[in-house]
C-alpha cells in the first residue's frame, strides 16, 4: 500500500493528485444533492409577524390583560387602567401569564405607561428586548421593532380620570 | 493493492490509494442509496404531505392563539380541508399525523397559550374504511371546532361519532 501524503522530491505524489481530483469531483455533487433535498423538503412558512400582531391584540382585548374589565358584563376597556391596578395588574407577571413566557421565544414587549405622576416600564422577555432593540435597522439584523402609542385614562378610586400614554414596543426576532 | 485508473498521459496507470477507498466507498453508498432516493421522493413529500401538514399545523396553531384572545365565548369551525391527517393537540403544540407513512410533523408553529385559561387537549382522528389510514381509504376527514367557553379552550372533531 502506498500512502504518500506529503510532497516528494518532485512535488505532490501521483496518489495525492488522484485523491484531490476525486475529492474535488465529489464535494460539489454531495453539496448540491444535500442542498437540493433540504430546499425541496423544507418549505419556509413564517408566522412570527402574525403571532406578534395576535399578542398585541391579546394585550388590548383580553380580559386577563392589564386593562380595566367590567366584571358584570365582561367588557374590556382597553383605554382604561385602574390606578389601584398599576401595582397589582400592570406587572411583568401579568404579561408572563398572558403571553406564556415559557413557550414564546421570538417576541418581546416593553410597555411604558406615562403621565405627570406615573412613569412605569414593564417588560415581557426583557433579555430578548434588550438584545434585539439596539440591532433593529442594522443591515442583516433579524430583529424588527413596532411602536404603538395608545392614549389611555388612569382612573382613580374616586372615578377621576387622568390622561396618560401607554407606549407598546414590540421586538420580533425572525 | 493497486487500483488502476486511466488518467495518465504517459499511458501508465495511476493508483488509487487505499486510504481513499474507504471514505470514497461510504460517499458512494450515501449518494446512491440515501441521497438520490431521497431526492427522487422529495417532490412527492413536498407536494403531498410536508407542506400541507406544515400549513395546517400553522393555521390551527394561529387560530387557537387568536381564539384565546377573545373576551367572550366563541368558537371557530376550521373551514379548510384537513385531508386524511390526524391531529394531536398538546400543550402549546399541534401535531399532524399521516398514519399511512407514520410521519409526525412537529412544527415550530406553537399555540401561544394564555396561561390564565385552561386548555383541554385532544386527539382528533378521521374515519377510514379499514385499519389502513390513507387518502384512498378516507371516509370522513376531521372537522375541527376550536371553542372558548368561560375560561376553557377545547378542540372537537365534529365528524366523530
Amino acid at each position: 500500500m502506498q500512502i504518500k501524503m506529503f510532497k516528494n522530491k518532485k512535488g505532490f505524489s501521483e496518489d495525492m493528485i488522484v485523491a484531490i481530483f476525486f475529492i474535488m469531483l465529489l464535494i460539489p455533487i454531495y453539496i448540491s444533492l444535500d442542498t437540493s433535498i433540504e430546499s425541496s423538503i423544507k418549505t419556509p412558512l413564517t408566522t412570527t409577524d402574525m403571532e406578534s400582531s395576535l399578542l398585541y391584540d391579546r394585550l388590548t382585548s383580553s380580559e386577563n390583560s392589564i386593562f380595566y374589565v367590567d366584571e358584570e358584563i365582561g367588557r374590556v376597556y382597553s383605554w382604561k387602567i385602574q390606578e389601584e391596578d398599576i401595582e397589582s395588574r400592570f406587572t411583568e407577571e401579568t404579561l408572563n401569564r398572558l403571553f406564556d413566557k415559557d413557550k414564546n421565544s421570538d417576541i418581546a414587549f416593553k410597555l411604558h405607561l406615562k403621565n405627570g405622576d406615573i412613569d412605569k416600564v414593564i417588560y415581557f422577555k426583557k433579555e430578548l428586548f434588550e438584545i434585539g432593540e439596539p440591532l433593529v435597522g442594522i443591515e442583516g439584523s433579524r430583529y424588527s421593532l413596532s411602536i404603538n402609542p395608545l392614549p389611555v385614562s388612569i382612573v382613580s378610586p374616586e372615578g377621576a380620570e387622568k390622561q396618560a400614554t401607554l407606549t407598546v414596543y414590540r421586538v420580533v426576532s425572525k | 493493492m493497486q487500483y488502476k485508473l486511466l488518467l495518465s498521459k504517459r499511458g501508465a496507470t495511476q493508483k488509487i490509494p487505499e486510504w481513499l477507498l474507504i471514505p470514497l466507498g461510504w460517499l458512494f453508498i450515501i449518494i446512491f442509496f440515501i441521497l438520490i432516493p431521497l431526492l427522487l421522493i422529495s417532490d412527492d413529500i413536498k407536494e403531498n404531505t410536508i407542506f400541507d401538514r406544515n400549513l395546517l399545523v400553522a393555521d390551527l396553531a394561529t387560530i387557537s392563539t387568536a381564539l384565546s384572545n377573545k373576551p367572550v365565548d366563541s368558537y371557530i369551525d376550521y373551514p379548510g380541508d384537513t385531508l386524511w391527517f390526524s391531529y394531536i393537540i398538546e400543550e402549546s403544540k399541534v401535531k399532524a399525523v399521516d398514519g399511512s407513512n407514520i410521519l409526525v410533523l412537529e412544527s415550530n408553529h406553537v399555540i401561544l397559550e394564555d396561561k390564565n385559561l385552561n386548555y383541554v387537549y385532544a386527539e382528533l382522528n378521521p374515519k377510514f374504511k379499514n385499519d389502513i389510514p390513507s387518502e384512498e381509504n378516507l371516509i370522513q376527514p376531521v372537522k375541527i371546532r376550536i371553542s372558548k367557553e368561560e375560561n376553557v379552550v377545547g378542540y372537537e372533531n365534529l365528524n366523530a361519532d
